[in-house]
């Protein structure tokens, strides 16, 4: 009899691992599903396509937990990177990362101590971000835009403040792969387009003010 | 300094651009220059294609180019590979075989292929296996073609209990053949200089090659 097609599993996504322990499953699963939800972007922009993408992506990085912290680290950093520049701020990574750790374990509360390596990765993620603009500005700058742009997409403004944090990071492409759909004007009404720009150059001050002080 | 005329940068960024707009002729071009202008082989593999395609790598990462695009330049890569064989194979043989192989659920071959032709460059017989190596084809091979060295390319570390049991495979049957390994995998110092330092422990005929130069020097000893 044929084996029955994982839950997780991508074609698109290629050969990669994937948890086998049905446990874990369900807890990438629902935690795909958590970060989806925090951030409709997600499902707007990408669909289902990105969604099993999402789903797999998730079941990889699970499957990490069993390697040393410094191989996590590097491929967060790598697939966090990769995305970044396709209109994925890593933001959503460290997000992710936070809720695959609650509940993966959760449900494997055996494994805690390796899936605290997912936390420990989202650490870096969220120490580099912050190193550009600290947590209380990227929280009034997505507030502002929340409340200028009006409510259509749940934390979109935290997607521009923490593209500009990519940007300074070295990742080039990271606002322009997110404006590219988050300010459309065929998409979104002009005064959204307008707070989209008026977000990323306050967070572009801040981050100036920052290199000025700190070259 | 070397008395042979090497890859410019201008040569390099024509070749980049063609590659990524899928011109293979115009590729063809400039291998042939270089040919003609007596550029060596080696410079050819590794200044002119292996950088082309590390750069390609690196724009497909920042989404700079599409991944249909990465793909065109691997197989227009592949394609060329093949315009210098009549060069590569024109160099005297000495009765040393090399079987060279990427491990099963690898599909990164580019790399092996060129191990594959550096043998050729250094005089032996080079057979590369391409992508995706089963387990009892590569252990058919060997005895069909007694290589004196089987050499085994990992790109991605998640394809190690792959490599592990190929290399339990080939220990078994082939005890004293000397193996190599080499791959993107085992680059640098944190994991994948741990794989490959467990696995050279535990294969003592495993032979570690960062970069083609460092594979040179051996075939130059060997």
């Amino acid at each position: 009899m044929p084996k029955p097609a994982h839950s997780l599993h991508n074609p698109e996504a290629g050969n990669h691992p994937l948890p086998e322990d049905p446990r874990e499953i369900k807890a990438v699963l629902r935690a795909t599903k958590r970060c989806y939800r925090r951030h409709p972007y997600f499902a707007r922009r990408y669909e289902q396509r990105g969604a099993a993408f999402a789903r797999s992506d998730a079941g990889y990085l699970a499957t990490l937990t069993t390697h040393p912290q410094s191989h996590v680290d590097d491929q967060v950093a790598w697939l966090a990177g990769v995305l970044a520049c396709r209109g994925m701020p890593r933001w959503l990574m460290e997000e992710h990362l936070e809720l695959l750790f609650e509940e993966l374990s959760q449900a494997v509360p055996a494994r805690a101590d390796d899936f605290q390596k997912l936390r420990s990765a989202a650490a870096v993620l969220r120490a580099e971000r912050q190193a550009w603009i600290r947590q209380a500005d990227f929280e009034i700058l997505s507030a502002n835009f929340a409340s200028t742009a009006g409510p259509s997409l749940k934390n979109a403004g935290g997607l521009l403040v923490a593209a500009v944090c990519d940007e300074c990071c070295g990742l080039p492409h990271s606002v322009s792969s997110l404006t590219l759909w988050l300010s459309n004007p065929e998409r979104f009404p002009v005064k959204w387009c307008s707070a989209v720009s008026e977000t990323l150059a306050q967070a572009r001050a801040l981050v100036a003010t920052k290199k000025r002080t700190h070259p | 300094m070397s008395d042979f005329p090497v890859i410019d940068e201008g040569c390099y960024r024509r070749y980049l651009t063609a590659l990524l707009a899928g011109d293979r002729r115009l590729c063809g071009e400039i291998l042939q220059e270089q040919l003609e202008l007596a550029v060596p082989l080696k410079a050819i593999y590794l200044d002119l294609m292996q950088r082309a395609m590390y750069e390609v790598g690196t724009l497909w990462e920042s989404n700079q180019i599409s991944v249909a695009n990465e793909h065109l330049a691997s197989a227009t890569t592949e394609t060329l590979l093949a315009q210098l064989y009549p060069k590569l194979f024109s160099q005297n043989h000495k009765d040393r075989r090399a079987v060279i192989a990427c491990v099963p659920r690898e599909y990164h071959q580019i790399g092996p292929r060129m191990v594959a032709d550096f043998f050729e460059l250094h005089g032996w017989h080079g057979f590369s296996l391409g992508a995706n190596t089963p387990i009892d084809g590569l252990i058919s091979i060997i005895r069909e073609r007694d290589p004196d060295v089987v050499g085994l390319s990992m790109s991605l570390l998640f394809n190690r209990p792959q490599l592990e049991a190929m290399l339990e495979a080939i220990s078994r049957e082939f005890p004293t053949l000397t193996l190599l390994l080499g791959g993107q995998a085992f680059r640098g110092d944190g994991v994948g200089r741990q794989a490959r330092e467990e696995l050279m422990q535990r294969h003592p005929q495993l032979l570690y090659f960062a970069t083609l130069n460092e594979l040179e020097s051996y075939l130059t000893l060997a």
